[in-house]
C-alpha cells in the first residue's frame, strides 16, 4: 500500500519537476530523454494507483466521504503542486482502508528506505535546482574544442554566408570541422553565454561558454571562445550571462595560436532557460 | 524502538531546515561563493543522476517484473532450441558451463538495458535459478554487449574504429572471466547476502495472496522500485559528492604516461558514474589527451563497475564479493588498456 503511495508520488514528481519548476527537466538530462522520463512517471503513477485501487475495500459513496471530495476537489481547484499533493493524499485517506498492520510492518522493516525517498521529494519540491555554474566549468575546461556537438547542422551549409546567427556550439563544430584558423579571422560573431576564467587563460581574457551535455548533467563539458577584454573584471563577474558582439582575430599565447573575440559591444541578459547546448 | 526511529529522523529534519537558513546568509557573503557554487553544482548532479537513471531503472524492473510472471521463458527457450545450447540447470559438465557464461553474457542482446536497469533483472534471474556467478557475467557484460551501448559509441568513434572493437571484446572477455572465477567456488550461494538467500530459497514456495498476473506483475514492480531506489540515492549521493569535491585535475593531470594515464581513467570511470549508453560522448572529449588504452580502460571499467551499480548490487551481494569483483575488473581493465598500449 505505502509503496504505492510512493511510486505514485515519485511519477508526480518528474511531471512536477517538468511543468511547474524553473527550468524544468532541461536543467537535469538532455532533451532526447525527457519523453521516455514522462512515459515512465506515467507509467509509476499507472502503477501506484493501480496497486492502490487494488487494495481499495469498497467503492460506496456515503454522503460522508461525498462531502470531503467536494472539499477535496475545492483544493484541488486551488491549483499548485501542494495543493495537488495534498488533493492525492486526502482521496487514498477517504476511499482507502488500510491494514492495521501496514503501518507497524513500515516503521518496523522498511523504515530508512521510505524516509530516505521521502527527504528526496520533500526537498526536491523545497530547494529549487540552481544548475551548473563556473565552479564545475572549471573543474572540466579542456582548452581544446574536441568537443562533439549534436545540432550544429548549419556546417557546411554556409560558410562564409551568413555566420552571424551562430551560436558558440555552432562555431565549436566549426573549429573541429575545420581547424585552420585563419579561415575565421574578421568575421562576425553575436553569442550568448555566461562568462568563465579559467586559469590556463591569461589576464586580460576570460570564456564566453555555455555547457555541451550528451546525457544529464553529470557530464556537462564547457565549451567556449575567448573573449580579449582588459579589466573585465572590473564590470563584469564570473558566472553571469552576457550577449556579445565583435570580430575574430588570432593571437599567439600560451605557445600555440588561439581563435580570440575583439568585443564591440557586451550587453548583460537574463540566464536563458535552457543553459545546455547539444 | 520505533518511537526512537521516528524521533531521530524528527531531529534530523528540523536540524536540517533551521541550519538551512543561516547557512544561506552564509553562502551570500563573498567568503561563502565558491562553497556556494559547490552545493549548487552538487545539488544539481546529484538530481540530474537520479532523473536520469529513474526511467532506465524503472524500464530495468518492468523487464524483470516480464521475467517474474514468465513472460521471457518462451523467448530464452526459443532461444535454446534454435541455437541448439539447451543445457541443464544443474549440469556440472566443464564444457556446457562454459558455453552457458559465453551465452549468458550475450544476453545484453535480449535484453537491452543499460547497467542501473540491468540489476534488478540480474536479481530477477536468480530467484528465477540462475547461478550467482553467471549473474555476475551478465551484470558485467550486458551494459557494454547492447545494441544501445554499441551504436552509440560506433556514433562516437566511428563503425569500424579500433576503440568500438576492443570495447566490445574487453567488455566480453572480461566478463566471462570474473564470472567463471566465481563459478570455481563449490557453494555459490556464500557470494549472496543473508536476507537476499533467504529470497532465493523462499521464492518458489511462497503463496501469495494475490491473484492474477496483472497484480502479480505490478506488485513486483513496486517491490522492487522501493528496495532499489534508496540505494541509488545513497550512490547517486556519494557520486556527486566525490565528483565536486575531489579536484579533478589531480585525477587528469596525467595524460600522456601509458599505465598512469589507464589509471587515472579508472579512477574517473569509478567516480563519474554515468549511464553506459552515453560514456562513450564523454571520453571522446578526452580522446586526443590520453592514450587509447587509457581512453578503451574508461570505456570498459565504467559500465561495468562504479560507486552508483556498487550501491545497487550492495542489495545482492556480500561485501567481500564486491570488493573481489572491483578488484578483478579493475585489474582486468587495467591489463587490457595496457595490451591496447602496447599494439597501438
Amino acid at each position: 500500500m505505502i509503496s504505492s503511495i510512493f511510486l505514485t508520488l515519485l511519477g508526480g514528481l518528474i511531471f512536477y519537476l517538468h511543468f511547474f519548476s524553473s527550468g524544468g527537466l532541461l536543467i537535469f538530462i538532455h532533451s532526447k530523454y525527457i519523453p521516455l522520463s514522462l512515459f515512465m512517471a506515467t507509467f509509476a503513477i499507472f502503477c501506484g494507483l493501480a496497486g492502490i485501487i487494488y487494495r481499495i475495500k469498497t467503492f460506496r459513496l456515503d454522503s460522508l466521504k461525498l462531502s470531503k471530495t467536494i472539499l477535496l476537489i475545492f483544493l484541488f481547484l486551488g491549483g499548485n503542486f501542494i495543493n495537488y499533493l495534498f488533493f492525492l493524499i486526502g482521496l487514498i485517506a477517504i476511499f482507502v482502508k488500510f491494514n492495521n498492520d501496514d503501518f507497524e510492518k513500515l516503521i518496523k522493516k522498511s523504515f530508512w528506505r521510505y524516509f530516505l525517498i521521502l527527504v528526496f521529494i520533500v526537498s526536491t519540491i523545497f530547494i529549487p535546482t540552481p544548475g551548473i555554474s563556473v565552479f564545475t566549468a572549471s573543474q572540466r575546461y579542456l582548452y581544446n574544442f574536441e568537443v562533439p556537438i549534436e545540432n550544429a547542422t548549419k556546417i557546411g551549409e554556409s560558410f562564409g554566408r551568413d555566420t552571424i546567427n551562430y551560436d558558440i556550439g555552432d562555431w565549436v563544430a566549426s573549429i573541429n570541422f575545420m581547424p585552420n584558423l585563419n579561415f575565421y579571422q574578421g568575421k562576425e560573431v553575436n553569442l550568448n553565454g555566461f562568462i568563465f576564467k579559467p586559469q590556463i587563460l591569461p589576464e586580460g581574457y576570460f570564456l564566453i561558454s555555455r555547457f555541451v551535455i550528451r546525457c544529464c548533467a553529470a557530464d556537462a563539458t564547457p565549451v567556449g571562445i575567448i573573449v580579449k577584454s582588459a579589466d573585465w573584471e572590473l564590470t563584469y563577474s564570473e558566472n553571469t550571462w552576457i550577449n556579445l558582439t565583435g570580430n575574430f582575430e588570432i593571437e599567439n599565447f600560451n605557445n600555440q595560436e588561439n581563435l580570440i573575440v575583439i568585443p564591440k559591444k557586451i550587453t548583460l541578459i537574463e540566464k536563458p532557460a535552457n543553459i545546455y547546448i547539444y | 524502538m520505533t518511537k526512537g526511529k521516528i524521533l531521530i529522523a524528527f531531529l534530523f529534519l528540523t536540524f536540517f531546515f533551521v541550519n538551512i537558513t543561516g547557512f544561506t546568509a552564509y553562502i551570500s557573503t563573498p567568503a561563502g561563493e565558491l562553497l556556494n557554487y559547490q552545493l549548487g553544482d552538487f545539488i544539481t548532479t546529484f538530481r540530474s543522476i537520479i532523473i536520469q537513471a529513474f526511467p532506465f531503472l524503472l524500464l530495468g524492473i518492468i523487464i524483470s517484473g516480464l521475467v517474474s510472471i514468465d513472460f521471457f521463458t518462451g523467448v530464452l527457450k526459443f532461444f535454446e532450441t534454435k541455437l541448439r545450447f539447451k543445457v541443464n540447470i544443474t549440469s556440472v559438465i566443464f564444457k556446457n558451463r562454459f558455453l552457458r557464461y559465453i551465452r549468458i553474457s550475450l544476453l545484453g542482446f535480449l535484453v537491452p538495458v543499460c547497467e542501473c536497469g540491468n540489476v534488478p533483472v540480474a536479481r530477477r534471474f536468480m530467484l528465477k535459478g540462475m547461478r550467482p556467478s553467471e549473474t555476475i557475467t551478465f551484470l558485467l557484460a550486458a551494459p557494454i554487449i547492447n545494441p544501445i551501448t554499441i551504436i552509440s559509441t560506433s556514433e562516437a568513434f566511428g563503425a569500424n574504429s579500433i576503440i568500438l572493437i576492443s570495447r566490445v571484446l574487453g567488455g566480453f572477455i572480461i566478463a566471462n572471466i570474473i564470472g567463471m572465477l566465481f563459478g570455481l567456488l563449490k557453494n555459490e550461494e556464500v557470494l549472496l547476502t543473508k536476507n537476499f538467500y533467504l529470497d532465493v530459497c523462499n521464492h518458489n514456495h511462497k503463496n501469495r495472496k494475490i491473484s492474477g498476473k496483472f497484480f502479480e506483475f505490478i506488485e513486483t514492480i513496486k517491490e522492487e522500485f522501493i528496495s532499489i531506489l534508496p540505494v541509488l540515492l545513497i550512490g547517486a549521493f556519494i557520486a556527486s559528492a566525490s565528483q565536486i569535491f575531489l579536484p579533478r585535475e589531480v585525477i587528469l593531470s596525467i595524460g600522456q604516461n601509458a599505465v598512469l594515464s589507464i589509471v587515472s581513467m579508472l579512477v574517473f570511470a569509478f567516480i563519474i558514474s554515468i549511464c553506459s549508453s552515453t560514456d562513450a560522448f564523454v571520453a571522446i572529449a578526452y580522446s586526443k589527451t590520453f592514450v587509447p588504452g587509457a581512453i578503451v580502460a574508461f570505456l570498459t571499467f565504467g559500465p561495468m563497475i562504479d560507486i552508483k551499480i556498487l550501491t545497487l548490487l550492495k542489495s545482492s551481494f556480500k561485501g567481500w564479493v564486491l570488493i573481489l569483483l572491483t578488484a578483478l575488473a579493475l585489474l582486468g581493465s587495467f591489463l587490457f588498456g595496457l595490451i591496447i598500449n602496447s599494439f597501438l
